[in-house]
């Protein structure tokens, strides 16, 4: 008697926690749109909507599609920043030899897909991922630095631009691909075998392996995914650039990592979803977007940012443990 | 016996120095035959030099590895330090990094408490405090980067001793102090049975909460100390500098031997660490090349040395399994009243926990 009402205690409480994970992100989220559009006038214009849609692809794309190694609970690709830079540059080479965007496209899935999967390798043998990532990505820059000797590329005579211009019914081809992707992998992770194990590697990585899931698989699943997201953001950054370096997208690491916390996935890993770590960059995007309206500098933007990523890791954390007890 | 003894001890540091001294001796070796421009002068200099910034952020940063998190912040917390002294460069070389320092183990120590209390991983917090720090840098500089007034201020910092300057100075002592704080003190040694084992460390009594904070506090205020002390040498702050800090600094640790799983590693491990990468730095200067070279090799080295390790483990352990497993056989074969229970004690936990068999 006592037994079942303990666990329906227990049932309750994690039921309310749940509740809490989902729907804190998404009721920050319209709180947010509301402030905005009660104290800024500008805040709902279909201009200003569309610049901050535009603003969040690319970061969007790169934390959707990290939002995977995080469910796989590898943590977060440190190296993030450096791949899509590498992408940026192998498309801009490619369309500035005269080669089609859809061959740099490619190339750039490619090899990042490539990078990705000798990630998880290590990673999957007991490799740290922070460690993997970190030096993986300090090799990229390395390389990518050495061979373009730090100079600017840049496609002049191509049509680059207009992949990041298409415009269809008044929104550019990025966020339609941001909406696109993040419905992908949202598919992926929810209602596919290979997701699914994915999620189960995260959560409980002892039972997936007795229930004989491949921990390698399930960790290639998720770099693959990974640098198909870094391959789209940077392909799209470089296009909306018009020239890059080796310096570019340094920012996009700790960008994506924000965004993909802010969504509330859990680091620990099993728990999340790539739709939240959309809502999640959006919120950041939104944020700095009003707080750029209301006239602030950069510096009290950035630090509002830390705040709220501090704020609600914080609070979802301890909502988390309330229902674990 | 006092011979074997010694073999025994030697052959435990082999063991436990082997990688790191191997490839610090490599590279040594390596530098000299292929950077004609390498002399020994250049070397001493440029590696002593190297010492300050990343020498001291590497020593605070162990200190969290050691306890089993990793501070991600430092970067963008050497940057709002800078910002801090040069903003009160008017008062004086000493004071201004004192309260640089200061507000950096202030700042630290907040964030540890934060990380003890919740139980939240330190890598998350400190990805947030990462951004926050350096939006505060860049408010206190309106955005822009910032210098000194009276630049005689800091005169003081570029003395040369014997081809050491005051930063290095202090780099070296913060290395030595921290390596007597972590192996004598008791405090110290809390910092290493937290990260060993953390619940074995709460039953046991061990105050968690405080070995946490403080050992976050003690990253803090060395990445503000170092943040501090190259700004002043410049006699300017850049509230976005320092972004490779934090590349730079995690992988002087690792590249030492200190584990990111927590409870290994010491002052010795980051000064092998330190060494490796102020000799890289300094032999990619010596020869003139770019900036990008020693982030290649830097990422070139950590894969190496991590794998070396990661092998290594794995070797030992299964090499003391087989051991054991021999031992036990000849035991049996003997008679079966032997040690069949202690040795399966002691067989049980290496290959469970190769990371920290040592």
């Amino acid at each position: 008697m006592t037994d079942t009402t303990a666990s329906a205690l227990v049932a309750r409480r994690q039921e309310v926690s749940q509740r809490l994970t989902r729907w804190a992100i998404p009721t920050v989220f319209a709180v947010l749109v509301a402030v905005a559009a009660a104290t800024t006038s500008d805040f709902l214009t279909f201009d200003n909507l569309r610049g901050v849609l535009i603003n969040t692809a690319v970061t969007g794309i790169a934390a959707v599609g990290m939002t995977t190694i995080t469910l796989s609970g590898n943590l977060f690709s440190l190296g993030a920043g450096q791949s899509a830079m590498l992408a940026s540059i192998l498309f801009m080479w490619v369309a500035s030899t005269g080669g089609s965007l859809v061959l740099g496209v490619l190339l750039a899935l490619a090899v990042l897909v490539a990078i990705g999967l000798l990630q998880s390798l290590a990673v999957a043998a007991g490799l740290n991922p922070v460690v993997t990532t970190i030096a993986a990505g300090a090799l990229i820059y390395g390389a990518v630095a050495g061979i373009t000797g730090g100079a600017v590329v840049s496609a002049p005579t191509s049509a680059v631009g207009e992949l990041a211009a298409f415009d269809l019914l008044g929104i550019p081809l990025p966020v339609w691909v941001f909406a696109a992707f993040t419905g992908a992998v949202w598919l992926f992770v929810e209602r596919t075998a290979s997701g699914r194990r994915l999620l189960l590697v995260g959560s409980n990585r002892e039972t997936a392996v007795m229930s004989g899931i491949s921990v390698r698989a399930a960790t290639a699943w998720a770099f693959a995914i990974t640098s198909i997201g870094l391959a789209i953001a940077g392909v799209f950054s470089a296009s909306q650039l018009g020239q890059v370096t080796a310096n570019n997208l340094s920012e996009l690491t700790v960008d994506a990592v924000a965004a993909v916390l802010v969504g509330g996935t859990a680091v620990s890993g099993g728990e999340g979803s790539a739709v939240r770590s959309a809502v999640g960059a959006l919120v950041i995007v939104v944020l700095q977007n009003v707080l750029l309206l209301h006239g602030l500098p950069t510096g009290v933007r950035i630090l509002t940012e830390g705040i709220l990523l501090v704020a609600v890791i914080s609070v979802l954390h301890m909502a988390r443990r309330k229902a674990m007890r | 016996m006092n011979e074997s003894t010694m073999g025994r001890s030697v052959g435990r540091a082999t063991r436990v120095y082997g990688v790191q001294g191997g490839v610090l001796l490599a590279l040594v070796v390596i530098l000299f035959a292929i950077v004609p421009e390498f002399t020994i002068g250049a070397a001493v200099f440029g590696t002593l030099d190297g010492v300050a910034l990343i020498g001291i952020t590497a020593a605070g940063l162990a200190v969290t590895m050691i306890a089993g998190e990793l501070d991600m912040s430092v970067g963008s917390m050497a940057a709002l330090a800078g910002v801090i002294s040069i903003r009160a460069g008017e008062l004086g070389l000493v004071p201004a990094i004192l309260i640089g320092t200061a507000a950096g183990l202030v700042l630290g120590l907040a964030q540890g408490l934060l990380i003890a209390r919740l139980q939240i991983s330190s890598l998350v917090v400190t990805v947030g405090t990462w951004i926050g720090f350096s939006g505060l840098a860049l408010v206190l500089a309106d955005d822009r980067p910032i210098g000194l007034d009276r630049l005689t201020t800091t005169d003081p910092l570029l003395v040369e001793w014997l081809s050491m300057t005051p930063a290095t100075l202090i780099g070296i002592s913060v290395i030595v102090l921290l390596g007597l704080f972590l192996g004598f003190t008791r405090w110290g040694r809390e910092i290493y049975a937290v990260g060993g084992a953390r619940r074995e460390a709460r039953a046991a009594g061990v105050p968690v909460n405080a070995s946490l904070t403080t050992a976050f506090g003690i990253s803090g205020a060395c990445a503000a100390l170092a943040g501090s002390i190259a700004c002043m040498q410049g006699a300017s702050a850049d509230p976005r500098g320092f972004t490779t800090l934090l590349l730079s600094a995690v992988s002087a640790c690792l590249i030492g031997g200190i584990s990111l799983y927590g409870g290994r590693g010491n002052a010795v491990n980051v000064t092998l660490g330190v060494l490796t990468l102020c000799l890289i730095i300094a032999g990619a200067t010596a020869a003139g090349a770019p900036t990008y070279v020693t982030g290649l090799v830097t990422g070139a080295l950590l894969m190496l040395v991590v794998t070396m390790e990661f092998v290594l483990d794995r070797t030992v352990a299964v090499r003391r399994l087989n051991a054991a497993r021999s031992r036990h056989t000849a035991a049996l074969l003997a008679g079966g009243s032997g040690p069949a229970g202690p040795t399966r004690a002691t067989v049980a936990p290496s290959p469970a926990g190769p990371g920290k068999a040592q």
